[in-house]
């Protein structure tokens, strides 16, 4: 019976803490499925700290048994096993949890915050999963993949497949040197901290820069944006993917402000609520409207007349004089003929590249570790909760370990309380009361007891 | 035998009980109350200046003098009591005395100076005890004032990753790239004082945002000395537009001296020194200057007309033009002849230059109109910058600068105002301008819209691609008069109000003290009783 009590209180202590950091963590683990060992590193951790608990409940219940009738050792045994279960539950932690916010903000330069992970480690670990799953779908896309194999396939492969995690690094580190490094002075920081002022824009495109040209980059289609979205061609981009020559793909890759963003730059232009006629309150929008029948199915092919002049003009921005690198100038004119609105695209060369924006391709980068550190957090989460448990299944053990070997209860009087009977005979035979009134003469109550005292532990012993 | 140890535990829960009462309880009442005052900016951090600090300093002091008397009177309790309750009583009733009879004067005299400079402060009796509402207020004024002008935090920032966006030395290329890894060859200050970031030429570094002492020192001296020019019926910008045209175009200003590296000695200033050398100027803007690479200079500017050129000759372009021809007889413009006449002005900056310096009509190939306007004159004033005489490329470099579109000042190099007469103000009112409208609009916190008129509405704060600023509430009369009381808040913060807070936790708090803590002596004394009859107890019967 007491076997079988020790061994559910066991239960519920340690391995019920495991099995809640397990399922705290099944987010953690499905997001990161790729990413081999690195989600289950929260899990390693608790079950390290499990095998240090659970070796030490070995020993000491086993010392307990070794010494049983000797109350004091078996007592020393249920300390032990209590420390070490506070130790390795919410001890640790709070020892652990004073660096951990710098550590983090420096490793992540202050993108991912302890507070965030805290409680939140889920909706991280869900970013993060599709930081992997967006980077392999469009490279897959832009033709940097495999394509013989699906989609689906590479999805499942994700970060374990040695393709994915070269792509990774040698494009990561073209963007990283070839982008953010050169950009000179706080222009780049302050586009990054929501200062993005026209004097900084001008600074980033017309500085000049030093690139490194040894860097490689991997990229074998063209993705080119769909420079003119019309009603009948809405699609981003254009859909046609053109191998690059041999020549285009040992040119050097440089990143602009843009690819750094990544977000494009959609500026909506409301000409079609324009006045035009004060009077009548006639519109653009109207006037359009009106040419409407007029220009018919003539629109769609003026509109594509003008893809190759906003090809040129890309060209131009691509050149060294301004942005050095493609940035795409597009128009969206797919409200045009209704409303006579228009919109102004100018974007990036990240998602055809197949990159996400600065910020989180260096998460990319080193998403491995940064799935290890969220899955740390579920793990931290528990021990702190279930750690209290621990301790008192523990206790709990303990109590009846003490019950099963410990023997009689002590007498909690020390030694010096007891007076063996012979020495008390001897004492008694004695009489000091005439020395003692003579000594303790003028002296207060207190010192007077002092004095007893002192006296019959001298002379009993 | 089990009632002494049964009274000897409530005593020693009473002892405790009763310690815990006196100075634990008043730190304890001194955190709580100075909740407000440790967060405010002023103090914050500053643990010296922490009524907490002083708090505890009070309990040291009777817990080092009752140590002391234990080691002295060892004998006679009585008498160790009343020596530690007359330390208390010292170091409680002590501070609210020197606040009340030598901090109130001083404090008082100060109200009255502040007075005397319009501004308006609590009397002692009401700032001893509504100290929190006077620090809260200040601070919401200041948080409004962070917020208005983007500032973000009280403190400033860097954002420069390594150094100034130019990190050469005096000219010279020391580093080889990438640049931004150390060694860094220009260095940067750091002004605990007023919290700013500066270069070798005395100026803030590219990427200084300011904090609420920079920002305050800039609008302190734009709107000081815009207003006493004002107050004497001067236009302060146009006389330092004036001087500034005066040392651009005298050929013997300190200006025109410095760029061409004369000696030292041959200049009007006293004491004039190159931050380098005598060669510094033209090494940063000279051919091959090393700051010619961070802003829009004319080769620039030629390179990218040329990219332009081939973009409007482009067979591709024509071919559209061709396609939308029908569009000329409604618009009423010949959209082929107009790229036509635009061509030949993108040969060159001059070429440009030339056709802007056209009126409109002349460019449509139509009569211009007698005494019509340029298009520069008309894109000018278009900008609120009437355009005297000819567009040349001195003033749309100015343009460029003064709106802050593009504008690089080396760091290791004196600005032309650094060559300003300073008799009245006017190089100190130049630089916090340029701070003020053109630092500031590089970094997203303008702290003047030099484009509002005299009573209209400026925009100032957040003016990036995405916000267009904040309405300002303020004047800048209003702002100095603000100034002088978060000046004169900042000074009694740090040398009354953690008084204010101890005393004002003393006053309640001193006799509780002092009767605790004889109670806690007591306590022990009885416990020491009961201890004595637990002895004579087992000693009893052999007397």
């Amino acid at each position: 019976m007491k076997k079988f009590l020790k061994f559910i209180l066991f239960l519920i202590g340690f391995p019920a803490l495991l099995a809640f950091v397990a399922w705290k963590s099944l987010t953690v683990l499905e997001e990161g499925a790729t990413y081999t060992f690195w989600p289950y590193v929260g899990i390693i951790l608790a079950g390290v700290f499990f095998i240090a608990y659970f070796i030490t409940f070995l020993v000491t219940g086993r010392k307990a048994k070794k010494n049983a009738g000797n109350r004091k050792k078996v007592m020393a045994q249920v300390v032990t096993l209590m420390i070490v279960a506070f130790v390795f539950t919410a001890g640790i932690w709070i020892v652990v949890d004073i660096p951990l916010p710098d550590i983090l903000s420096n490793a992540t330069s202050g993108t991912i915050t302890f507070d965030k992970l805290r409680e939140d480690y889920d909706d991280q670990a869900e970013q993060n999963g599709l930081l992997i799953d967006n980077f392999v779908k469009w490279n897959y896309e832009n033709g940097n993949l495999d394509q013989d194999v699906t989609l689906d396939e590479w999805l499942e492969r994700g970060w374990s497949d040695p393709a994915v995690q070269d792509l990774i690094s040698v494009n990561f580190k073209s963007m990283d040197q070839n982008g953010y490094a050169t950009f000179r002075g706080p222009w780049i920081n302050l586009a990054d901290d929501d200062r993005l002022t026209i004097p900084v824009l001008v600074h980033l495109i017309i500085n000049k820069r030093e690139f490194n040209e040894e860097l490689d980059f991997i990229l074998n289609y063209e993705m080119y944006p769909n420079l003119v979205k019309t009603e009948g061609n809405p699609s981003d981009y254009v859909d046609e993917l053109r191998p690059l020559t041999d020549e285009e793909k040992e040119l050097l890759v440089k990143w602009s402000i843009l690819d750094m963003q990544g977000t494009p730059m959609n500026i909506e232009l409301a000409l079609g609520s324009i006045v035009i006629n004060e009077e009548t309150g006639e519109t653009v929008g109207d006037l359009i409207g009106s040419l409407k029948d007029v220009l018919g199915g003539a629109f769609e092919s003026i509109a594509t007349q003008l893809v190759p002049v906003l090809t040129v003009l890309n060209d131009a921005v691509a050149s060294d004089a301004l942005a050095g690198t493609p940035i795409y100038i597009g128009l969206d004119l797919t409200e045009f003929l209704e409303t006579g609105n228009l919109g102004l695209n100018i974007s990036s060369t990240v998602q055809a590249r197949g990159m996400w924006d600065y910020k989180k391709s260096a998460w990319l980068n080193s998403n491995h570790l940064l799935f290890a550190v969220i899955s740390v957090f579920p793990a931290r989460q528990w021990l702190y909760i279930w750690g209290a448990v621990v301790i008192f299944a523990s206790l709990a053990i303990g109590a009846i370990r003490l019950k099963e070997y410990g023997g009689a209860a002590e007498d909690t009087r020390t030694k010096d309380d007891v007076i063996p009977a012979d020495r008390e005979e001897a004492y008694n035979a004695i009489d000091y009361s005439a020395i003692d009134a003579e000594a303790t003469k003028g002296m207060s109550p207190y010192e007077r007891t002092y004095y007893y005292a002192y006296k019959r532990r001298t002379r009993v012993e | 035998m089990v009632k002494t140890r049964r009274k000897i535990t409530v005593l020693r829960i009473l002892q405790v009980l009763f310690y815990a009462l006196g100075f634990p309880l008043f730190v304890h009442n001194v955190i709580l109350a100075s909740s407000t005052y440790r967060a405010s900016n002023f103090v914050a951090g500053d643990i010296l200046k922490s009524p907490v600090f002083y708090a505890v300093v009070l309990w040291a002091i009777v817990v080092i003098a009752q140590l002391l008397f234990r080691a002295i009177c060892r004998k006679n309790r009585m008498t160790r009591t009343v020596l530690v309750a007359l330390v208390a009583l010292v170091v409680t009733v002590g501070p609210i005395m020197y606040s009340d009879f030598l901090l109130k004067s001083d404090y008082e005299e100060r109200v009255e100076q502040a007075a005397a400079d319009g501004v308006t402060a609590p009397s002692y009796e009401q700032a001893v005890t509504s100290y929190d509402s006077y620090i809260q207020e200040t601070n919401a004024q200041i948080a409004e004032f962070i917020e208005v002008f983007n500032l973000e935090t009280f403190a400033s920032r860097n954002y420069n990753k390594g150094g100034n966006t130019d990190l050469t030395l005096a000219g010279t290329e020391t580093s080889e790239p990438p640049y931004n890894e150390e060694p860094y060859t220009i260095p940067i200050e750091y002004d605990a004082e007023e919290d700013a970031y500066y270069s070798p030429n005395g100026m803030y570094v590219d990427g200084f945002r300011f904090g609420y002492r920079a920002a305050k020192k800039v609008l302190t001296d734009y709107y000081a000395n815009k207003l006493a020019y004002e107050a004497e019926g001067r236009d302060i910008d146009a006389e330092l537009a004036e001087a500034l045209k005066e040392l651009k175009n005298n050929s013997q200003s300190d200006w025109n001296k410095y760029k061409r590296g004369d000696s030292a000695s041959s200049f009007s200033m006293e004491g004039f020194e190159y931050i380098y050398s005598a060669d510094e100027y033209d090494n940063a803007y000279g051919e091959n200057g090393t700051a010619n690479k961070y802003f829009l200079t004319e080769e620039r500017m030629e390179e990218i007309l040329d990219e332009l050129e081939i973009v409007l000759t482009s067979d591709e372009l024509s071919a559209f033009v061709e396609t939308i021809g029908f569009l000329t007889n409604m618009l009423g413009i010949d959209i082929a002849k107009l790229i036509d006449t635009i061509v030949p002005a993108l040969d060159s900056v001059d070429s440009l230059l030339e056709v802007l310096n056209q009126p409109l009509s002349a460019l449509l190939g139509n009569q211009p109109a007698e005494g019509e306007e340029s298009i520069a004159q008309m894109l000018f004033g278009l900008l609120g910058m009437p355009l005297e005489g000819e567009l040349t490329w001195d003033t749309l470099e100015e343009l460029l600068a003064s709106t802050g579109i593009s504008v690089y000042i080396s760091p290791s190099t004196y600005p032309i105002y650094y060559f300003l007469d300073n008799e009245e103000g006017l190089r100190d009112y130049a630089y916090a301008k340029y701070y003020a409208t053109v630092h500031g609009a590089k970094l997203g916190s303008v702290l003047v819209d030099a484009s509002a008129g005299e009573g209209e509405t400026q925009y100032v704060g957040k003016i990036t691609m995405s916000a267009s600023g904040t309405a300002s509430p303020y004047t800048g009369e209003s702002l100095l008069q603000l100034f002088k009381k978060w000046d004169f808040d900042e000074e009694i913060q740090k040398d009354f109000y953690a008084f204010f807070i101890l005393r004002s936790e003393l006053l309640t708090m001193s006799a509780v003290i002092v009767f605790t803590l004889i109670a806690a002596y007591f306590f022990t004394a009885q416990i020491d009783k009961q201890y004595a009859k637990l002895a004579l107890k087992a000693e009893g019967g052999h007397r």
